[in-house]
């Protein structure tokens, strides 16, 4: 997958895990990037799993909706995760909570760690950081 | 030439420094890990997250595996890992200092043939003094006597007991209607100035966490600077103990460690003290190979690793709305909740076919945000995402606050858990990890399963408005004892009840290790205070 694609289908699938609704989502808080960049830092057999996970998404999307993941709407998004958590294999099933987990982390962490741009995703859910000793 | 090497800082290794350099002996503290400064011990849950390898090492690079019942692979893991770095576990500790119940000394007499029990080689009576001086060596806030299950002591806590959150008062009023008794959870945190240290800050995140304000009593802080201003101690870190060497009279002749550069350095020292926790001191002694000990140092009997126990761990929480609890001052953001109830340290007849409980610890969540949101996508079993995983970490921060308890029972000895050198997977160094085998026994779900209940009714009776059970008689990550278990039978034990090795008269193993029975609290008070009476005897015998 090039790297835009892969930006793409990121974006798109951060903002099905945590969606903008009247506060912000994951796109808001620069989500993608923080995925990206975690992706790139972690060991090789890890990323060659999340990966594919990335292509089974993609795949998934072109068989029920005839377009790729980043390309269908918010109904068609949630239906391919929806049929994603459905498959009863022990790979597909760690790979969600994997991605889920990465979003997690990239909307609600310490923005020095490059995700939850400008505290975005911390207001999003209403915490209120303590100052770091 | 050393008086004394000290492989390891924690529990076990800082009480040893402090009493031995104090006595006028040269000691020398190895660690393998980094001495952090205060500054690094931020409160950030992905710099600190466990595969971070900021407090234990990371899989790649130093990790154990794990080999439950039934399979033929063991797999990576961080499982007993407790720390690497100065300070050991009390570098990060929720630093809950309770003492063992008497009854903890003796659970062979006390519950006859049951398993690996087995009772220890001295007693409650012999350990008092030295609880007492472990609590005021590393400073324990606490009530004396507040806990009425608590065997005698001959002295009061040297602090009163850190403020607590105001839902405390109504836990407190709960215990009472069931006719517990709540009590505030001894911890080594400074609630007001001691021995040069500063009163704790009440920051909002601290078990898990390094304390950069130095309130909390880790080695680090209250013990090691001590025992370096005798001018006697040296603590070297980056200090990774391949081995510890053996002379021909079969007495230890010291160590041989790698520093940060891989160079291999001998270290020469009249008396050898491993305290590397019960995984890594088992591991090390049985790299010790020598024509002498061709399985191992000190491992004649072939029970080095063996009767590894862990923790049972059981866990519950309780979630009060906001809306309904006007009144309570909920929000409130004081971190702690400070109560602890021992009430259930025996249990009644029926729950198990061991009647042994454990102790209750009531708190307020320390997760920070990411923990959080991983937690409630987990939660009720199917991952959840999109609005309603959103919903979920909302209403967690906004509408609802969170009390949980913890649990903590016995992991009884048993023949399917114990430590061995896995036969393929290597560390950084290229030495064999230490390989757990890991089977719970069923009286620790059993025992589990009805704590959790009665977590559960405290929390009901301040008025909850969800009940969650957790975890039942789940095993700990760390809290690791036994695996060089003392006696007085060298056929039957591997250390002397002065923790010193049957087979070799200069070798000591003090930290977790020694212990025959995990008792039904956490033990790190205990490692600490047995480390001071093991100091004395050295003392003593080293004159």
């Amino acid at each position: 997958m090039i790297r835009e694609e892969r930006h793409r289908l990121l974006t798109a699938l951060g903002e099905t895990i945590l969606p903008a609704d009247e506060g912000p989502g994951a796109a808001e808080a620069g989500v993608a990037g923080y995925l990206e960049r975690a992706l790139d830092r972690r060991a090789a057999r890890d990323r060659v799993r999340i990966e594919s996970g990335l292509e089974l998404v993609d795949t998934m999307a072109r068989q029920r909706h005839g377009k790729v993941f980043a390309d269908c709407g918010d109904e068609e998004r949630a239906d391919v995760l929806t049929e994603l958590q459905r498959v009863p294999h022990r790979i597909v099933r760690g790979f969600l909570s994997k991605i889920v987990g990465l979003v997690i982390e990239g909307f609600l962490c310490h923005p020095r760690h490059g995700g939850n741009r400008g505290g975005v995703g911390w207001r999003a859910v209403g915490y209120s950081p303590e100052p770091l000793p | 030439m050393k008086d004394v090497v000290i492989i390891g800082s924690g529990a076990g290794g800082g009480p040893l420094a402090l009493t031995l350099a104090g006595a006028g002996l040269e000691v020398l503290v190895l660690e393998k890990g980094p001495r952090y400064r205060p500054e690094e011990y931020v409160h950030d849950e992905v710099a600190m997250a466990a595969q971070s390898g900021f407090f234990a090492p990371t899989l790649a690079e130093d990790p154990h595996t794990v080999l439950f019942p039934g399979k033929d692979r063991a797999e990576l893991t961080q499982l007993g890992w407790v720390a690497c770095c100065v300070g050991g576990g009390t570098a990060h500790m929720g630093a809950y200092l309770y003492r063992f119940h008497p009854d903890d000394f003796r659970m062979r007499s006390r519950f006859g043939e049951y398993e690996g029990l087995e009772d220890w080689p001295f007693g409650y009576d012999q350990l008092e003094p030295y609880y007492t001086r472990a609590e005021w060596e590393v400073g324990v806030s606490g009530i004396a006597g507040a806990n009425p299950f608590e065997g005698p002591r001959s002295r009061s806590y040297p602090m009163p007991p850190l403020a607590s959150h105001p839902l405390s008062s109504c836990l407190d009023e709960s215990c009472a209607r069931l006719g517990l008794h709540a009590f505030p959870t001894p911890r080594a945190i400074n609630s007001r100035p001691y021995q040069g240290r500063p009163a704790c800050a009440y920051c909002r995140s601290c078990a898990g966490y390094g304390c950069a304000v130095g309130a909390r009593g880790s080695t680090q802080a209250a013990l090691l600077p001590r025992a370096e201003e005798t001018g006697r101690c040296e603590v070297r870190s980056g200090a990774m103990v391949r081995e510890i060497t053996i002379g021909r009279a079969g007495r230890a002749t010291g160590c041989i460690y790698l520093d940060e550069a891989g160079r291999e350095i001998e270290v020469r020292a009249r008396i050898v003290c491993v305290c590397c926790s019960a995984v890594e001191s088992a591991r090390l002694l049985l790299l010790s190979k020598s024509s002498r000990f061709p399985d191992g140092l000190a491992n004649g009997s072939g029970l080095v690793g063996r009767h590894l126990q862990f923790h049972g761990v059981s866990t519950g929480e309780a979630r009060f709305r906001h809306a309904n609890h006007e009144g309570k001052r909920l929000s409130d953001p004081h971190p702690f909740l400070g109560r602890s109830v021992m009430d259930h340290y025996f249990l009644p007849r029926g729950v198990s076919d061991l009647s042994k409980g454990g102790l209750l610890r009531f708190g307020l969540p320390t997760a920070g945000p990411v923990a959080v949101g991983k937690n409630l996508a987990r939660a009720g079993g199917s991952l959840a995402w999109g609005p309603e995983l959103k919903r979920r970490i909302r209403e967690y921060f906004c509408d609802y606050r969170t009390i949980y308890f913890e649990v903590f029972h016995d992991f009884i000895a048993n023949a399917g858990t114990f430590v061995d050198l896995d036969p393929e997977v290597r560390d950084r160094w290229g030495l064999p990890v230490a390989r757990i085998h890991l089977r719970p026994g069923e009286h620790q779900k059993a025992a589990g399963r009805w704590l959790v209940e009665r977590g559960l009714e405290v929390l009901a009776g301040m008025g909850a408005d969800e009940l969650l059970p957790g975890a039942c008689g789940d095993t700990s990550m760390f809290l690791v004892h036994g695996t060089c278990r003392a006696g007085s039978n060298p056929e039957t034990s591997v250390l002397d009840g002065n923790c010193r090795a049957h087979e070799v008269p200069n070798l000591f193993v003090v930290d977790g290790s020694f212990m025959p029975t995990s008792g039904g609290a956490p033990p790190t008070l205990t490692i600490l205070a047995n480390s001071f009476r093991v100091a004395d005897h050295i003392v003593r015998t080293a004159r």
